[in-house]
């Protein structure tokens, strides 16, 4: 077995603005060890990626091993990690870990409807389940896509709108808690747009992934709409530092987010001793 | 396993004669009643009146800080070597609660995916005892999350103190190569040694935790609490840790730091969020992850071996015993109310 806490070493190969704030990370990774761990890699799981010198922080895949070589991360600038991977040019080398955490169960939702909603940077980790969905379109039904953001330039991955708003049987709405002048779409909250959709569970499963409060008010309405717990499912996050379960930091009572998570179904959550 | 009958000088003769072969680590009395474990340089500095060390033999298999990875970088290269402790270590005159909880600390660090550093000084470490045939401080408790004063769990060698000595009692065959290393003469027939009596304190089971999981208790305990975090520095099975990098320039360390969760900043995340925002509610984590989140992921192994230092180091008495009573009362109750709280 490996060092489990050496980094992948890996090279920045673009750095993208997404939105105010938050860029794009393609990352190729220079040896062949770091290759294969991110050979099959699944939706939902996540990775560290080291700013050398400052530190490493943890982030939700954003790409398929499918659709790209390279790995991708949409990374905000919080923190001080983060500010410094928003610092680094194009050839910079980086540090990666991981393949880590569970994965959203793309087999079991084989057959069944997907309804996709996120907020913000939260959209990150839906990407790949998108993908791996279009990839794979006659696995899955009707496919439902709400996106969300506080303001139209906080929206992520937009270039991509157009794609997936004309993939078959695939409809995509976006709305925007502020507008600007600019902006002709939808304004108001997601759930807003969520009941107004107001998408069917029959034969469904939602897939929800933002902040805290969003994905809070997102499964209420969903449970409103017909979901039950077991037919919902979001991905969660907690301050990590191993991501092996070793650290002890990311617990919610008894489970690891890093290790039992990141991805949970709400009925899972049901069963949570302790808040997050 | 063989038994030799040493006498003081023996003992430290014996000491010596490993010091070549190993780092070796002691207890040394460092005044005013304190005896810390030490690397020592001669057997005279070992002082074997010690009662509890303030430190722990965490200190030698997860160090309060260590570097995982040696960091060179250049402008678009980078190159990492993780530095692995080479060293064998003996440690000498351990408590069985230390050794015991080794136990705890194995299941976590030897468990898949596997630590490599402490990997490394666990297989360089040989551990000789030195058993409690008399209860050495008012804070023990062992026996009540299932170890023994005379305890042999993880050692190599006991020592046994007797008016004319001490018995040193091989428990594994590199234990065996060591004593015969040492003087004295053979123990015919074997010592038995006798465990003195401890207070039995309760150890609730895991539905007990959940029955007192929302109970004022924990914000009771919380608005005395410090956040001194003392408790889980000298905690022998506390293991939070950090990862940061330090250093300017090409060369650079990455860190791991003992941390502690009953630190304000243990888990605020970069939004500001704080899921254990109390002292209350971070108290109860780390009592709940030694009784009931570590039990439930490693097959029942308790987070704690009862060496009571947490009790004695804490400023403001708060004292896990007490904790333990309060736990199984408050259950009971909740049992006998019927609020399936």
């Amino acid at each position: 077995m490996s060092n489990p806490f050496l980094p992948y070493v890996g090279t920045l190969t673009e750095v993208r603005e997404l939105a105010v704030g938050i860029r794009l990370f393609r990352v190729r990774l220079e040896d062949e060890a770091g290759r294969a761990a991110f050979a099959d890699y699944r939706p939902g799981q996540f990775a560290f990626l080291s700013a050398f010198g400052v530190g490493e922080v943890p982030f939700g895949l954003a790409s398929t091993p499918a659709r790209s070589q390279e790995l991708e991360f949409a990374v905000a600038r919080v923190g001080t990690v983060t500010s410094a991977l928003h610092n680094l040019e194009v050839g910079a080398p980086v540090g990666v870990r991981g393949p880590m955490g569970n994965s959203f169960p793309m087999e079991e939702f084989r057959g069944r409807n997907l309804v996709i909603i996120g907020g913000g940077i939260g959209f990150a980790p839906l990407r790949p389940v998108i993908q791996y969905a279009l990839d794979h379109r006659a696995d899955y039904g009707h496919i439902t896509i709400l996106a969300a953001a506080r303001a139209p330039n906080l929206l992520v991955f937009r270039e991509e709108y157009e794609e997936w708003a004309s993939a078959p049987d695939t409809e995509f709405h976006v709305t925007v808690d502020v507008g600007d002048e600019t902006w002709t779409g939808n304004v108001g909250l997601v759930t807003e747009l969520q009941a107004k959709v107001s998408p069917s569970p029959e034969n469904a499963v939602a897939i929800t992934c933002g902040p805290p409060i969003m994905i809070k008010f997102v499964v209420q309405l969903l449970q409103k709409q017909g979901f039950v717990p077991e037919q919902v499912y979001t991905t969660l996050e907690m301050k990590m530092k191993c991501g092996l379960g070793k650290c002890g930091r990311c617990n919610i009572g008894e489970r690891y987010v890093c290790v039992d998570g990141p991805v949970f179904s709400h009925a899972q959550i049901l069963q949570f001793i302790d808040s997050f | 396993m063989p038994q030799r009958l040493l006498s003081s000088e023996e003992v430290f003769a014996w000491v010596d004669s490993l010091g070549s072969d190993y780092r070796i680590i002691a207890p040394v009395h460092e005044g005013e009643g304190r005896f810390f474990l030490r690397r020592i340089g001669d057997a005279r500095e070992v002082d074997l009146s010690v009662t509890r060390t303030v430190n722990s033999l965490k200190d030698f298999f997860f160090p309060p800080t260590e570097t995982i990875v040696h960091i060179r970088r250049g402008k678009t290269n980078v190159q990492l070597e993780a530095p692995l402790p080479e060293r064998p270590q003996l440690l000498f005159a351990v408590r069985p609660c230390d050794a015991a909880s080794l136990t705890s600390m194995d299941a976590l660090f030897l468990g898949e995916p596997a630590d490599p550093y402490y990997g490394a000084r666990r297989r360089q470490s040989i551990l000789v005892g030195l058993a409690c045939l008399e209860v050495p401080t008012p804070e023990c408790f062992c026996t009540t999350v299932g170890g023994s004063p005379i305890g042999t769990t993880n050692l190599d060698l006991m020592l046994y103190r007797v008016p004319e000595g001490y018995i040193a009692e091989a428990l594994s065959a590199r234990g065996e190569t060591l004593l015969e290393a040492a003087s004295g003469r053979p123990v015919e027939p074997p010592f038995r040694p006798q465990a003195p009596e401890l207070p039995a304190y309760p150890c609730p089971p895991q539905e007990d935790w959940v029955r007192v999981f929302t109970d004022s208790l924990w914000e009771e305990l919380g608005e005395r609490c410090l956040g001194c975090k003392i408790c889980t520095y000298v905690c022998p099975t506390c293991y939070c840790f950090d990862i940061r990098d330090r250093g300017a320039g090409g060369r650079v360390e990455r860190l791991r730091c003992w941390d502690a969760c009953t630190s304000k900043h243990y888990s605020v995340e970069a939004s500001g969020h704080d899921p254990r925002p109390t002292r209350g509610a971070r108290l109860r984590n780390r009592f709940c992850h030694k009784y009931y989140y570590f039990p439930w992921r490693y097959h029942g192994t308790l987070l704690c071996s009862g060496c009571g230092r947490c009790v004695a180091a804490c400023p403001v008495n708060i004292d896990l015993t007490e904790v333990l009573e309060e736990v199984a009362e408050r259950a009971q109750a909740v049992r006998a109310g019927g609020q399936g709280n």
